[in-house]
């Protein structure tokens, strides 16, 4: 989930906003989970924040740091090369009404 | 009254934070309940009620769940209350015990004298700490081992 969340946030996001985005793109999030995610990739400078407290409700709002950039890349990079390997591997089995059931 | 419930929640999930992160993640979370219980009464087509606020705090997921998720980040000031609150329970629980058994060995023994009570009055404050370090797994963090 944190590829993903992490890929939002290109633009300043508050936590309501990400899992409404996550579940548009069809990823059902349990809400209170996001905000742990949060808080430690923002622990570990992927991310950096902000309170915007002038509206009705205070936000805080989440956009990606430099480092995150880079960690995103590599762990886009990492999962790309997954997907590969697992469809590389998925071509070895053969009862392919088995592997399409499972799907 | 419509708070409650999510005061409720967010005490769960922030009660062994320092400070600073509970004041944080409480106002996060409360501002994210509040957002999703408008969206989900509009959905419903209905006002905000306990209902709705209760489905919402079951759509956040266990508090315990969501508590045990968030990164430590207690400051030295957090670890020193927490000492602080240990050495007060610890004492609570010494004039407790010690007043309990006290009670007890001067109805039994008229003419206690001081000694054995003192003695009989550590060994069950012992006994209980003991418990106490094992049912909450407890430990402050100036007397764990570095």
């Amino acid at each position: 989930m944190q590829l993903a969340v992490i890929c939002l946030l290109d633009k300043e996001r508050y936590g309501y906003e990400i899992i409404k985005n996550l579940n548009d793109t069809g990823l059902k999030v349990e809400e209170g989970t996001l905000y742990p995610l949060l808080r430690r990739l923002e622990g570990n400078e992927l991310l950096s924040s902000r309170w915007e407290t002038g509206g009705p409700r205070p936000r805080k709002y989440y956009i990606i740091t430099d480092l995150g950039k880079e960690i995103r890349l590599n762990w886009l990079i990492t999962f790309k090369t997954l997907i590969d390997t697992i469809t590389e591997l998925e071509a070895n089995i053969q009862d392919k009404g088995a592997s399409k059931n499972a799907e | 009254m419509q708070s409650d419930p999510i005061e409720k929640y967010i005490n769960k999930v922030t009660k062994n934070m320092g400070s600073k992160q509970r004041e944080e993640v409480g106002r996060e979370l409360k501002a994210h309940i509040l957002d999703s219980a408008d969206a989900l009464a509009e959905e419903k087509n209905v006002e905000v009620d306990d209902t709705i606020i209760q489905e919402t705090i079951k759509r956040m997921g266990p508090a315990e769940d969501i508590a045990d998720m968030y990164p430590e980040e207690k400051a030295g000031k957090d670890n020193i209350i927490d000492g602080l609150k240990y050495i007060t329970r610890s004492l609570v629980f010494f004039v407790v015990a010690a007043s309990i058994i006290g009670i007890v060995l001067q109805l039994i023994f008229k003419d206690l004298s001081l000694y054995p009570f003192v003695v009989v009055a550590i060994i069950v404050y012992l006994v209980i700490m003991g418990i106490h370090f094992v049912k909450r797994k407890f430990i402050p963090k100036f007397l764990q081992n570095k």
